[in-house]
């Protein structure tokens, strides 16, 4: 059974143990369902897989910059990834190929889950603003608890509660305008 | 319904819909102490200037030292001298250096066709919230679609072009007057929206034009 990112995950318990390569690879395969689901909300059109590739060599170049004691290897590795996931956009908006602020949703169009209804969800979702728009991702998409979103973001646990309330509210607000229209 | 809830269930069938997850890189290919990839990218086309500047001056030097040796007088009967460079290598070294032009040339040609159609695309939705569908797409759509008339009535609010990208359905490219893309969009319709749906969506949308100069032609489809 894969792990769910509500997973308590387990701490490494010394530097030691992320040096050897089988060690590390398997802390890696561990985290890989909520790696690929991070990326796949962040990263751009068809660049989930390049990210997580790039992400896993900076985080093996640069393991020895891993600090349990600052949070878990997960915590850790989807930060790196999100950097990667950030990087990457801004390359391909320099390169004229990303138009508008909005998080491509490809992967989402077309093949939608549940119609229409998800599918106003995700284009308000995208035009919040930047934070706002991260831990609804993180908590509601990617399924990370709220702990792991404020540790990932180097926020609060409250701030990531009344960050959530606040986009909550912004959403309904606008879906109430957008029926009413 | 409540907001948390209809959140928590649409995480939740979006991530229900998702394959596999993905598989990280074999480090063990990479070596105990391999670079980061950003310092081999920029490795590579500083190796690849240093090639190309050796074999320009290869060339020069050769060059000179031909043209600068004394002439012999007319008639005289002459041993023919090698040349330096090896004749047998050098159709090799410059087909592949034409290739690796023509491939850059032709990756920077879909780039640009790319970003042009993103633009192309926004005037058309520009032009479908302005004036409408039917209107919009006497300029700019491929007659074959002009023909669809019950789409006519679509009234577009907002339309934005997220993304493009070069596709290899649909023909590909052929050439900067035709090639197909996969667009993004971001529309907002009051009323039906027909085929299109209120929201994020993609297609593949070919580009074709008689001539430079002209407008292109643009077809949608939702799928290859």
């Amino acid at each position: 059974m894969s792990s769910t990112a509500k997973d308590a995950p387990k701490r490494l318990s010394s530097m030691e143990a992320l040096s050897s390569m089988e060690a590390f690879s398997a802390e890696l395969d561990r985290i890989m369902p909520v790696v690929t689901h991070v990326a796949r909300r962040f990263a751009p059109l068809g660049d989930a897989e390049d990210v997580i590739q790039e992400a896993c060599l900076a985080a093996w170049r640069y393991r020895h910059r891993f600090d349990p004691e600052q949070g878990s290897f997960q915590t850790w590795m989807v930060r790196i990834l999100l950097n990667e996931s950030y990087k990457t956009d801004g390359r391909r908006r320099r390169n004229g190929l990303l138009l508008g602020r909005l998080a491509d949703r490809s992967h989402f169009s077309t093949q939608p889950p549940h119609g229409d209804s998800d599918r106003q969800l995700e284009t308000l979702i995208a035009g919040l603003p930047r934070r706002q728009r991260e831990v609804i991702e993180l908590y509601y998409f990617v399924d990370l608890p709220v702990q792991q979103v404020a540790e990932l973001l180097g926020i609060s646990s409250g701030t990531v509660k009344s960050t959530l309330a606040d986009a909550r509210r912004r959403i309904q607000f606008r879906l109430a305008g957008e029926e009413t229209s | 319904m409540d907001i948390d809830r209809r959140l928590h269930e649409a995480g939740q069938r979006w991530r229900e819909s998702q394959g596999p997850a993905l598989q990280p890189p074999d480090l063990a290919s990479l070596g105990e102490d391999a670079p980061p990839r950003q310092w081999r990218k920029a490795l590579a086309p500083m190796a690849a200037a240093a090639a190309v500047a050796a074999i320009i001056f290869g060339f020069v030097s050769v060059n000179g030292a031909t043209t600068g040796a004394p002439q012999l007088p007319a008639g005289s009967l002459t041993t023919p001298v090698p040349s330096v460079s090896s004749t047998s290598t050098e159709p090799s070294t410059s087909a592949a250096r034409r290739a690796a032009a023509a491939a850059a040339a032709a990756e920077a040609a879909r780039a640009r066709a790319a970003a042009e159609a993103a633009v192309y695309l926004q005037s058309f939705l520009a032009s479908w919230q302005k004036d409408g569908l039917n209107a919009a797409g006497q300029k700019y759509l491929d007659p074959s679609m002009r023909a669809d008339q019950t789409q006519g009535n679509l009234v577009l609010i907002a339309g934005t072009v997220t993304s493009t990208q070069p596709s290899t359905a649909l023909g590909g490219w052929v050439s900067a007057d035709h090639f197909t893309v996969i667009a993004n969009f971001d529309l907002r319709f009051s009323g039906n929206f027909g085929a299109w749906g209120n929201g994020v969506s993609s297609r593949f949308v070919t580009f074709v034009r008689s001539s430079a100069a002209a407008p292109y032609q643009i077809t949608f489809a939702t799928g290859p």
